[in-house]
């Protein structure tokens, strides 16, 4: 029998080891585009998977340059559950080679949807992230309001 | 994280208000645009306060052929809460005059801080077999 939160959050593990390992046909295995972001308080869209390869390219320079070595996540809860949409607030905590918090903590939410036999990541990784990187669009408040 | 959170609830709670009173004006000072909406899993996009306050006349007259009269809000929880960003877990109850629930649901609330006011800009709910996200586009880039 199906469980949604179940699988939601192996998606999202098998997202995080991805990334952990740098792998982003790993990670883009666990995503639904369009992707959606809310950063700060701009959205940021990718229409497709391209160009998502460059975005971790420098997403990497970016995790080596802070002494970044993994990611580990503190909690997992599966707030809000439905047959295709689960709703999954996150804490993870990024560490150096030392094991010790080099960085810093983020906190974000993760609605992995379930399409066909699984679940993906489609909408609101609420970390900061470069801007201006490759398939990336940007609405800018200013332009709509 | 409690302060930060009251600030949001409020902000939601005054957003609740004006949907059961029908007031669009009320209802768009407490929102940020462009404002988002998961709907199931369709994105839905009201890209200015002018988007969204003018379909609401056409709004109120769809939940009231729905037989809705007023939405209950059961509980509110802040999950994720930060100086500019909170994420509110809330389960709303659609109801009918004689208060018999005909739609609860479940949907996540995304505030957000900019020029010193909090309001909601991302919406994703539960919420189906219902009117809702009237005049909503699908966003396009």
């Amino acid at each position: 029998m199906s469980d949604p939160a179940r699988d939601a959050i192996e998606s999202f593990e098998r997202y995080l080891h991805a990334f952990n390992e740098r792998d982003v046909d790993g990670m883009l295995a666990e995503m639904h585009f369009p992707h959606m972001r809310l950063v700060d308080d701009d959205f940021q869209r990718w229409e497709t998977s391209e160009g998502m390869a460059a975005l971790e390219e420098n997403v990497t320079r970016a995790l080596k340059a802070e002494g970044w070595h993994t990611s580990k996540a503190i909690s997992i809860e599966p707030v809000q559950v439905g047959p295709a949409k689960v709703h999954l607030p996150i804490e993870c905590l990024a560490s150096g080679k030392t094991g010790r918090s080099t960085t810093h903590s983020t906190r974000s939410g993760y609605l992995p949807e379930l399409t066909g036999d699984g679940a993906s990541d489609s909408v609101l990784r609420s970390l900061k992230t470069q801007l201006d990187l490759p398939g990336l669009t940007i609405w800018l408040r200013g332009e709509n309001d | 994280m409690t302060d930060l959170a009251a600030k949001a609830i409020e902000t939601f709670k005054r957003w609740a208000a004006a949907f059961n009173a029908r007031d669009a004006d009320a209802m768009v000072a407490e929102m940020h645009f462009p404002h988002m909406r998961l709907a199931g899993t369709e994105f839905q996009i009201w890209k200015t306060s002018g988007d969204f306050h003018a379909v609401q006349d056409t709004m109120t007259e769809m939940l009231k052929s729905e037989g809705w009269h007023i939405t209950v809000t059961k509980s509110i929880e802040a999950v994720q809460a930060g100086p500019e960003k909170v994420h509110l877990v809330i389960r709303q109850s659609r109801q009918h005059a004689d208060g018999t629930e005909y739609n609860g649901f479940d949907t996540l609330w995304v505030f957000t801080k900019i020029g010193g006011r909090w309001g909601v800009q991302f919406r994703s709910s539960f919420l189906a077999n219902a009117v809702q996200a009237v005049g909503a586009a699908k966003p396009r880039f």
